[in-house]
């Protein structure tokens, strides 16, 4: 089969939009949601819809497809059924205050309950100090120290009474009592008691130890009677205090009634507040400074930390974290510095996204959520558990031992949104497993869709939106259809729409821009072409660069006259979104050997695996055509001359054949045609990507150096319905001073490029054809190798290496 | 009573006489006689009173102390009482000449051995105000009221060192309890408030003795100082000085 050349129609797609009728893009409603999207909103529906464990949901696409816009449009679709999300709040645990409390509340009871708990101690802090002030209370406290003074009295009284009547004096000492013997009712001096018998001594020794003993036992039971007086008093404070505090506290309990864990909360705040009564009271400074007045706010022990305040919010809450650390996901534990320590409790706490979309949907870039420490675990970890526990990171990882809060766990309800690309949902999946287990349904998100009338009305409904969203200037009829030609390019492909929103806005854009700077009350044509020509030329910085190497020889192509051995082939060059096509000479070089075909790029490192692939499958059809009932006995080297930043892919497979083709029969290639095409191990041509800029880079070339009105590109025949071409092209292929060929076979491309005609196998290849003079060549290469392997045995040698690779 | 009277009364007033033994809070018994000496333009002296039966005790050769501390006992050497009484009188000689030449007073300190409670209840001779150091640090707290018991059964002679008293307090709420004859409590209260210059700031009630007493033993709410007049009952006194743990103030 020959090459087919193609019209300049056959290179460009015009979009007609029969079957709509409308002059500008006001007269178009708007969509409800982006075109084309129908298997990842049903995937979306779905999986926020079932109410199963394990069916989170992955939204997988390209950038820019409007995955989070659907995502929430899904989202805010929902039937709530009036379901209103609860409020989460931490409380003091009076037995533990190591470990927070958790309150689970109706909407809105967070905040008041809060307020309620601040008011219950500034009604304390008043009526505290004044119950303690009351004269009741002071007497019955009086009465209580004034008994434990005098039995306090009483017990040495009573002492000092026996010892009286033992003549004995209970004297006191700077730090206790002692006893001293009496006589006459005056202490006996040291002298007077050496002066008495030894007899009388000894009993007055024993009176004094024998009393003594019992003065031992009195102070001994001192501090007995303080600690009586001390539980007493505490008593009586109590009693005092349980009455004013129940008397605040029964409102409380009566507006919570019908709340159990409010009621279990109060009684234990209740029963501290008793027993810390004192607490309430003023400083014992005599100075009533300010400062020495308890605040309401420094009883944090009384305090509610409303986590989560959903007293504003109705229906199921829709979080999205921008910002998915490991702390932003599961919440932290704060620390204050005072006086060079670190301190907190339970105030401290604060939320993490779950806990806010806690009953409701949380929506993630997977992209941020992997490359936080810890936060993809910690969400697993969440998930999987069903609920939130809030610890700090280095706790997790038992990075450090210090004390610190361990609030109890917040039950967990929430589906999960992750939005991603796809190379990052199957990466997951593939490589963990708990990624399965928890996120059961993909939503699929389509680069792209199928270019026919009902999808391109549908399209034209899009532009009216984005243009109606974004306030922008009506888009006439033709502007719409230019910029519908336009998506098709960037999709790659004339019977395709691509579904980029992101380029779509932008687009739209930059010619309501031109269109305003021209005056112009709609957004036309023109002004779309400006826009696409002006992106172009910002973006055009590489694609000057790398023409001007050609057209200066730096990077030497040829475009016209034929060289042996070499090709022009056709590279894409790619910085993120932006794709640069440029020629690239290939050449070959083929010598007696054994057979192998080197591909210097691999053996230099600089070639990809598909590309070390491709030139494995032609070195296999090389030998299947020519050798398959003898070893081949030639050794060939391929290389993409003057190419350092590494080659990939195999869209050169059949260039690089008809290069090594070249140099094996020493056939003279045309240097005016470039090629670009895989290949199978039968010589069929297969489809490329990047057709559309692999031609205009050579287009460009040879534009420059002056269209000599038979150069040309050859593609594969299976990448036509790819070609979008721009518009330079188009006209130089209509007035025929360039020309585009397909090919479904390798020998039809090497055919055009030697001009000689391929020959057929079963008659053994007529002279004149391209494969006669690649067999004659091998038989050559084959005889020498016989002489070789001849003159090896005749000298009794081992056969020489001609191709000691 | 006017400013005239109490400056006559000032003029005739030698000393003020402070007596503490090694018991006394220092502190608060100081202050209430250096501003007594200075509202009165008198001479402080500071008597410190020594137990001569404790002495005498120490020096018996099975003299123990049985200490407030545990119920431990101890040998009670003389040596160390010497030492514990002569560290005393030396902190007492410090802050009273601190205290007194901060305020220009002239004074003196004198070391007496005898029984305090005989001191406490002689006539005084030279001096007119006696100050009787008491145990005890009880202090009234940040929001309770500032107590003086007054022991009189004329208040106008009292006056002059009340007046005293409630500028050294100066705190937002005093409470001045007067416990008198029931013979001559009649309008006595009323009469005292007003001769007060009926100061919201002060209150004054009658007392009764076992309230007084129980005022005396209290920790949450105690008396700041005593104040007795010479006229007060001895008996009462006698109940009242037994019970204090506050600075008594003995006027003439």
């Amino acid at each position: 089969m020959a090459l087919t050349e193609l019209s300049a129609s056959a290179l460009y797609r015009q979009c007609e939009l029969t079957g709509s009728k409308f002059a500008t893009t006001t007269e178009l409603e708007p969509l409800e949601r982006p075109p084309g999207q129908l298997r990842a909103m049903d995937a979306l529906e779905f999986g926020v819809d079932i109410q199963r464990r394990g069916f989170n949901v992955f939204a997988f696409g390209a950038a820019g497809l409007g995955k989070h816009r659907l995502v929430r449009d899904v989202l805010n679709r929902q039937e709530t059924n009036g379901f209103t999300p609860y409020d989460w709040c931490y409380v003091s645990n009076f037995s533990d205050p190591g470990k927070p409390r958790l309150l689970q509340l109706p909407a809105g009871m967070g905040t008041a309950l809060s307020a309620d708990m601040l008011q219950l101690v500034e009604d304390l802090l008043t009526s505290l100090p004044s119950t303690f002030q009351s004269e009741d209370y002071q007497n019955r406290r009086q009465e209580i120290e004034a008994e434990m003074a005098e039995r306090y009295e009483a017990a040495f009284s009573k002492l000092g009474a026996q010892a009286k009547e033992r003549n004995v004096a209970l004297i006191r000492t700077p730090t206790g009592y002692t006893l001293a013997p009496m006589k006459d009712e005056k202490v006996i001096t040291p002298e007077e008691f050496s002066k008495l018998g030894e007899d009388e001594q000894k009993a007055i020794q024993a009176t004094i130890a024998e009393l003594q003993t019992e003065l031992q036992q009195v102070v001994v039971h001192l501090p007995m009677l303080k600690r009586e007086a001390s539980h007493r008093i505490k008593a009586l404070d109590q009693e005092v205090t349980q009455l004013t505090v129940e008397q605040f506290v029964a409102w409380l309990e009566n507006k919570y009634r019908e709340h159990e864990q409010i009621l279990s909360y109060l009684a234990e705040a209740k029963s501290f507040a008793i027993e810390n009564a004192q607490d309430f009271l003023p400083g014992q400074d005599s100075l009533e400074t300010e400062f020495a007045k308890p605040h309401a706010k420094s009883f944090t022990m009384f305090a509610v930390n409303v986590l989560v305040d959903n007293a504003q919010e109705s229906g199921k809450p829709i979080v999205f974290e921008d910002n998915p650390t490991y702390q932003n996901l599961i919440g932290r534990v704060e620390y204050v510095s005072q006086m060079g320590t670190l301190l907190t409790d339970f105030t401290l706490i604060k939320p993490g996204a779950l806990h806010r979309a806690n009953g409701g949907y949380l929506i993630i870039e997977a992209r941020k959520l992997l490359t936080h420490m810890y936060a993809w675990e910690g969400l697993k970890e969440a998930l999987r558990s069903r609920q939130v526990k809030i610890a700090s990171l280095q706790e997790t990882l038992s990075l450090n031992s210090t004390i610190s809060l361990e609030p109890e766990c917040i039950p967990l309800d929430v589906k999960v949104i992750l939005l991603g690309e796809p190379f990052i949902y199957y990466m997951m999946n593939h490589y963990d497993p708990e990624f399965r287990q928890l996120f059961h349904v993909a939503a699929d998100f389509s680069a792209d869709m199928p270019w026919d009338a009902e999808n391109q009305h549908l399209f034209a409904r899009m532009i009216a939106t984005c243009q109606q969203e974004d306030h922008l200037q009506p888009v006439t009829r033709e502007a719409v259809q230019r910029i519908i030609e336009q998506t098709a390019r960037w999709a790659g492909d004339s019977k395709k729409l691509s579904l980029d929103q992101d380029s779509l806005g932008l687009l739209l854009q930059e010619s309501d821009y031109w269109s305003r700077r021209n005056s112009h009350s709609a957004i036309e044509r023109d002004d779309v072409v400006k826009a696409i020509e002006e992106h172009r030329n910002r973006r055009g910085r590489l694609q000057e660069l790398l023409n001007e190497q050609v057209l200066r020889d730096l990077r030497l192509i040829d475009t016209t006259g034929s060289r042996i051995a070499q090709v022009n082939g056709l590279s894409v060059l790619t910085q993120g979104d932006y794709h640069v096509g440029t020629p690239a000479r290939i050449t070959a070089t083929a010598r007696l050997g054994k057979g192998r075909v080197v591909d210097i790029e691999r053996e230099s490192k600089l070639g990809g695996e598909i590309h070390s692939k491709g030139v494995l499958i032609l070195s296999a059809y090389l030998a299947d055509k020519y050798a398959s009932e003898s070893p081949l006995p030639l050794s060939a080297s391929l290389v993409f001359e003057q190419s350092y930043s590494g080659v990939d892919g195999d869209s050169a497979t059949c260039a690089e054949l008809c290069v090594l083709l070249s140099a094996i029969a020493r056939i003279p290639l045309a240097q005016n045609i470039a090629v670009t095409g895989s290949m199978n191990q039968f010589g069929d041509v297969q489809a490329i990507g990047g057709v559309n800029e692999k031609i205009e880079g050579f287009f460009e070339i040879c534009a420059a150096r002056g269209l000599t009105g038979d150069q040309g590109v050859i593609i594969p025949a299976t990448n036509q319905a790819h070609l979008m071409l721009k518009r330079d092209v188009r006209e130089a292929v209509e007035s025929g001073r360039f020309h585009i060929y397909t090919a479904s076979h390798v020998e039809d491309v090497m055919s055009r490029l030697c001009g000689l005609a391929a020959g057929d196998a079963a008659d053994g290849f007529a002279e004149g054809t391209f494969n006669r003079r690649v067999m004659d060549r091998i038989a050559e290469f084959q005889a020498i190798h016989r002489s070789f392997a001849d003159q090896s045995a005749g000298e009794g040698k081992s056969s020489p290496r001609p191709d000691d690779e | 009573m006017n400013n005239a009277t109490a400056n006559d009364q000032a003029n005739s007033t030698d000393r003020v006489l402070v007596v503490v033994d090694i018991h006394s809070q220092l502190v608060a018994s100081l202050e209430v006689a250096v501003a007594m000496a200075g509202a009165r333009r008198a001479a402080l002296h500071g008597m410190c009173v020594d137990d001569p039966d404790l002495q005498q005790t120490a020096g018996l050769p099975f003299s123990e102390e049985v200490m407030l501390l545990g119920g431990r006992t101890r040998r009670l050497e003389h040596q160390q009482l010497r030492r514990s009484l002569g560290n005393f009188q030396a902190r007492f000689r410090s802050l009273l000449a601190q205290q007194a030449e901060s305020h220009s007073i002239p004074w003196s300190v004198s070391t007496v051995s005898g029984q305090r409670q005989v001191l406490e209840r002689t006539d005084r001779e030279a001096s007119d105000l006696v100050i009787v150091g008491k145990p005890g640090q009880a202090r009234a707290s940040g929001q309770a009221p500032a107590r003086i018991l007054v022991l009189a059964n004329d208040c106008a002679s009292i006056l002059p060192t009340l007046q005293v008293l409630l500028n050294l307090i100066s705190r937002q709420r005093n409470e001045v309890l007067l416990l008198m004859d029931n013979s001559s409590e009649a309008g006595a209260v009323d009469r005292l408030a007003g001769q007060l210059g009926n100061s919201r700031n002060t209150v004054v009630r009658p007392v009764s003795l076992p309230e007084a007493s129980r005022l005396c033993a209290s920790t949450s709410s105690p008396l700041g100082y005593i104040l007795a007049a010479s006229d007060a009952n001895r008996e009462t006194l006698s109940h009242i000085l037994g019970r204090a743990s506050c600075p008594v103030i003995l006027t003439s």
